[in-house]
């Protein structure tokens, strides 16, 4: 069985009945404009319900090695849309929540630091745990970044950037 | 129509249009030649910058960051065996083939010279093509625009992700994101869920740039580790006449299936590079010489990954329709603007359209020169320690996106949707397809309901007009072939219907 695709599958059938639920109380549709605005969001709801559902069974009964499997691989990541393609098999977990979690902090902080203390501060962190371990390079990459940009929104585009409880 | 070229001349040529468009293939190149920072990701983050800038520049230096890109992948291709975007994935066979042997001058050059040919090839088909159909397009009703929508969404969602179903989900999911915001027919907010932010909608920029830019740094960060810097000091010896005539029947192919595959939607680089490699192959005199360092098996991809952009701007500026990530950002270039692509783009602002085809022009050019005297500069940019490459890029998104409507929820907007954008890469669903869903998914249900109010209820109306019945024939033919033949192909092989799913 494939359990992540039945949990996606699962977690997307939810969505579809939400989405379907919050199109309930919207106007019904008028003489001049017969479809109203819950037809289209109930028929994607509807496509979205389905498709859900044959991830979960496609999860349930997984295919075994089908001929794509076997042969094809040189064309194969080719067929994906631009840019969509994911190579690595293992993840490098605190680099990844590292990433993730600075940048959620940062745009928190930044309407109360304001730009030029917490954008520093994030990069310096950010840089660090990303790998990066030589201290004096990090802190100078860190203050001209933070400089440059806010020469090219601020000074240049005319950006008015959070200035925060130290300027303000 | 020379009245038309002289306007876009004008503006394209002008210091100011020279100078964004030289920026922009820099830019390109650079974007282009980082692993992880595709074509895409390059523009999306000079997107909010365009907002100060006229449209017409803010188009050419994005289709400038969109040429270079596509030779500054294969730099990387060649020289680490990494291709710094996915179109340059299928230069990598035979450019670091090239690269080993000592010739690495050579393979960038081929790949240089040949991708020019293919850039300048496609933006004249792409002059012949969108100006008649844009003509033929100006006729078209809200039916005829329903069909056409409908139909690449359908071949988008199926050559998007691992599994069609799970590209089909990544559309739908778009379209329904789409539907958030105020409904165009009766004015009511729908699933806004009393936020007034939502009322306009989810912002498609701050979408772009979480779904494109912050899911590949997120993807860069998971595959920290892997990161590899080139070595400098290879064999800088340009291909002579004689090799660049070798490859002469490869690049005409390569341009020619490149141009065409752009001109489809859902398809670009990455497809056009792997079809021109295998028809290289195909038609070669040598292909055994395929895989070995064959200068041909550069050359077809490579001109076809640049043939790509011309014939992907060929769908957006006659219908409107964005058919590749690179095109829909050049959409929301046009929408921060308050315009709309499509065939009256041609009518009441023709200098953006032509100024758009000249630049494409110089953009060609600049790319051949800059290729040539750019290149060590670049390379030194790209060895650039990756995490601090890495940050620099979170903190552009976050104060780019923020620059946009100087609001905060759009930086949130995007950060979301960039780890949406990750989990979606990481378990095969699209977030390419998502987000030309979430563009098209406005014109699919207008068009519609339009078509609906004008024939006064009867669905005759797509039917009755032979050209939105074609089309919707072609979307239903795109959505049930695939099926069909997997169900063909599993009972055959496997004598169970159920495997087929």
């Amino acid at each position: 069985m494939n359990w992540t695709n039945i949990i996606i599958g699962i977690i997307l059938l939810i969505a579809s009945a939400f989405y379907y639920y919050s199109t309930l109380d919207f106007p019904p549709p008028t003489k001049t404009e017969n479809l109203g605005p819950a037809f289209f969001p109930t028929l994607l709801a509807a496509a979205l319900a389905f498709l859900a559902l044959l991830l979960v069974i496609a999860g349930l009964f997984p295919r075994g090695a089908s001929r794509k499997d076997k042969g094809a691989a040189a064309l194969d990541g080719a067929e994906r849309l631009e840019e969509d393609a994911f190579g690595a098999e293992v993840i490098a977990r605190k680099p990844l929540f590292a990433a993730v979690g600075l940048s959620f902090l940062y745009v928190g902080l930044i309407s109360v630091l304001g730009y030029l203390v917490s954008t520093p501060l994030f990069l310096i962190a950010l840089i660090r745990l990303l790998g990066y371990e030589k201290w004096v390079n990090n802190v100078i990459a860190s203050v001209g970044l933070t400089a440059a940009l806010y020469l090219l929104f601020v000074v240049a585009l005319g950006v008015h950037l959070p200035e925060g409880i130290f300027f303000s | 129509m020379l009245h038309n070229f002289m306007l876009g001349a004008s503006i394209a040529l002008s210091p100011a249009g020279l100078l964004f468009t030289l920026f922009g293939v820099l830019w390109g190149i650079l974007g282009g030649a980082l692993p992880g920072i595709t074509g895409s990701v390059a523009m999306a983050l000079l997107l909010p910058m365009t907002y100060n800038m006229s449209p017409s520049l803010a188009l050419m230096m994005l289709a400038g960051v969109y040429i270079g890109a596509m030779y500054g992948s294969s730099i990387t291709a060649i020289l680490i065996r990494t291709p710094g975007a996915p179109a340059s994935a299928a230069t990598v066979l035979d450019g670091y083939e090239l690269h080993k042997q000592g010739r690495s001058g050579v393979a960038l050059g081929i790949s240089l010279y040949t991708g020019t040919i293919g850039g300048l090839f496609s933006v004249v088909v792409l002059i012949a093509l969108a100006v008649p159909l844009a003509d033929m397009a100006l006729a078209f009703g809200p039916p005829e625009y329903f069909g056409l929508t409908v139909f690449g969404l359908a071949i988008i969602s199926s050559l998007a992700g691992k599994s069609m179903m799970k590209g089909l989900i990544s559309g739908i999911v778009g379209l329904i994101l789409a539907t958030v915001g105020m409904d165009p027919f009766s004015g009511m907010p729908r699933f806004t869920y009393g936020s007034e932010e939502l009322l306009g909608g989810i912002d498609l920029i701050a979408a772009m740039i979480g779904l494109f830019a912050v899911s590949e740094v997120l993807v860069q960060a998971a595959e920290a580790g892997s990161w590899e810097k080139i070595k400098e000091g290879f064999s800088a010896r340009m291909p002579n006449w004689a090799e660049f005539k070798s490859t002469l029947r490869a690049t005409t192919l390569g341009t020619v299936i490149g141009t065409i595959v752009g001109i489809m939607p859902g398809a670009g680089g990455t497809i056009g590079g792997f079809i021109a490699y295998n028809e290289g192959k195909r038609w070669s005199k040598t292909p055994e010489q395929f895989g070995k360092g064959s200068l041909e098996g550069v050359a077809a991809p490579e001109s076809a990954n640049n043939a790509v952009t011309g014939g992907a701007m060929v769908p957006l500026l006659a219908f409107g329709i964005p058919g590749s990530n690179a095109a829909a950002i050049m959409l929301g270039a046009l929408m921060l603007q308050g315009l709309r692509p499509g065939p009256m783009l041609f009518q009441n602002t023709p200098d953006i359209v032509y100024g758009l085809f000249v630049g494409m022009i110089t953009g060609n050019i600049f790319m051949l020169v800059a290729g040539y005297l750019f290149i060590k500069p670049c390379i030194k940019i790209v060895n650039i320690s990756k995490p601090i490459l890495m940050a620099s890029i979170m903190a552009l998104v976050v104060v780019g996106t923020y620059s946009i409507n100087n609001n905060i929820n759009d930086v949130w907007i995007a950060l979301i949707l960039g780890v949406v954008g990750f989990l979606m890469r990481r378990y095969d669903f699209s977030p390419s397809a998502m987000v030309l869903a979430m563009i098209l998914g406005f014109m699919v249900e207008t068009s519609l309901r339009r078509s609906l109010v004008i024939s006064y209820g009867s669905v005759a109306c797509f039917y009755e007009r032979p050209i939105a019945l074609t089309l919707i024939i072609l979307a239903v033919i795109t959505l049930v072939f695939p099926i069909i033949r997997a169900v063909r192909d599993n009972i055959r092989e496997n004598g169970g219907w159920k495997r087929a799913l």
